[in-house]
């Protein structure tokens, strides 16, 4: 259905890893620098691992609650909306709350990284193409990229600024909000054509 | 197409006579001072946006899959929004809690440098002029018209003192019912484009390809 190109750049986007950059070095605050990386790079693999699972057996999980292609289209579109939203218009500084001390899984891993609206759209795109291959691949190397930038928050805030970095979070969420419509609208295309 | 022509399709477009009453509503809790350098700066961002879209816009698009009825439906929906916000404004409380660094109350790129300057319309009309001019004209009559747009819209820092307190708040009022009535007609335009497909077409190509 879409080249790799396309379904990494995708996948990359909803990731939103230079969106976060921020978030990141929040959570990350009062935790010695070397630490961090550590951290990151281990919330990053078991994002990797969430999205996986969800890529190989996405096609399960929607078979056994009884979705079609439709609803996940749907609903991952409606999912991304709301999260690109919140990033348009933030209402206050909304991080997760979590157990103090080190993040493990929660929140970085899950929702930051490997979040509801991208395992949404992993296991829309599993289902929709008809190889493995193009999409594990894609899965993977928007993951690479992401996890480099994440590792080198810091020297990537200090480059871009505070400033700079807010400019590209506001871009991030407007081209997520045309993902999302995008995603809906497909949905309801499909319905369309289920009913012709 | 000459470049004045251009210039002129473009202004229509971004309307930044139409948009400085709503700018003027959306800076109003900020000194005179900092409203000016918010529009200045926010007008800077719009254009370097265009600029940005004019490049890589159609490419960045198709390379995602994303279809020009999105690209209105977005916008219309955040422009919405927005408008939205200015009719049935949160909480009155004082907007002054200055807890926090940085610029995040101020509007930031969203929502003045787009939708509502660089938004969807205006860049379906730039996709239409590269069409028909040569590329470098069309970033030449973009740079001209936005040497219109910044004066325009720093002037609302000004048209603010002329309006009164009273005068914003009713003001803020109806520049919401426009840009409802506004962001409806965007939404519109979108349905319709997205109406017109095959549908059949683009569910097999959605499914299996």
């Amino acid at each position: 259905m879409m080249s790799l190109f396309s379904l990494t750049l995708t996948l990359f986007l909803i990731m939103d890893p230079l969106g976060k950059v921020k978030q990141f070095l929040t959570i990350l605050d009062g935790i010695p620098h070397r630490r961090q990386r550590f951290v990151i790079a281990r919330e990053m693999l078991m994002a990797l691992v969430a999205m996986l699972v969800f890529s190989l057996l996405g096609e399960y999980i929607s078979a056994a609650f009884q979705v079609n292609m439709v609803t996940i289209f749907i609903s991952a579109g409606i999912i991304l909306f709301l999260t690109a939203i919140r990033i348009l218009f933030p209402k206050q500084e909304h991080l997760p709350r979590v157990p103090g001390g080190e993040p493990f899984l929660v929140p970085l891993a899950i929702p930051m990284i490997a979040s509801p609206a991208l395992l949404a759209t992993i296991m829309l795109f599993s289902q929709a193409e008809p190889f493995m291959w193009p999409m594990i691949s894609s899965i993977l190397m928007a993951w690479a990229i992401s996890s480099f930038l994440l590792i080198f928050s810091r020297p990537l805030k200090r480059l871009l600024t505070q400033n700079g970095l807010l400019a590209i979070e506001r871009l991030m969420g407007m081209v997520l909000v045309l993902i999302a419509v995008q995603r809906f609208l497909e949905g309801i295309v499909l319905f369309v054509a289920d009913r012709q | 197409m000459p470049i004045y022509q251009m210039v002129l399709t473009m202004l229509f477009v971004v309307n930044p006579f139409g948009c400085v009453p709503i700018f003027v509503s959306i800076v109003k809790d900020f000194e005179p001072k900092r409203q000016r350098l918010i529009l200045f700066r926010e007008s800077i961002f719009g254009g370097i946006l265009a600029l940005i879209l004019l490049w890589a816009g159609k490419g960045f698009l198709q390379s995602i899959h994303i279809e020009d009825y999105a690209v209105n439906l977005s916008g219309g929906i955040l422009i919405f929004l927005v408008a939205i916000g200015m009719i049935f404004p949160e909480s009155h409380k004082p907007v002054k809690e200055k807890n926090t660094d940085g610029p995040k109350k101020e509007p930031f790129v969203v929502p003045i440098a787009t939708p509502l300057l660089a938004g969807g319309g205006f860049f379906a009309v730039l996709m239409n002029l590269v069409n028909v001019a040569p590329m470098f004209d069309v970033a030449l009559a973009l740079v001209i018209t936005w040497l219109i747009v910044i004066p325009v819209s720093v002037s609302a820092a000004y048209l603010q003192k002329l309006l009164g307190k009273r005068g914003l708040l009713v003001l803020e009022q109806l520049m919401g019912m426009m840009l409802t009535m506004l962001s409806i007609q965007i939404i519109l335009g979108g349905i319709n484009k997205f109406l017109d497909q095959d549908y059949l077409t683009f569910a097999n190509f959605l499914i299996s390809g």
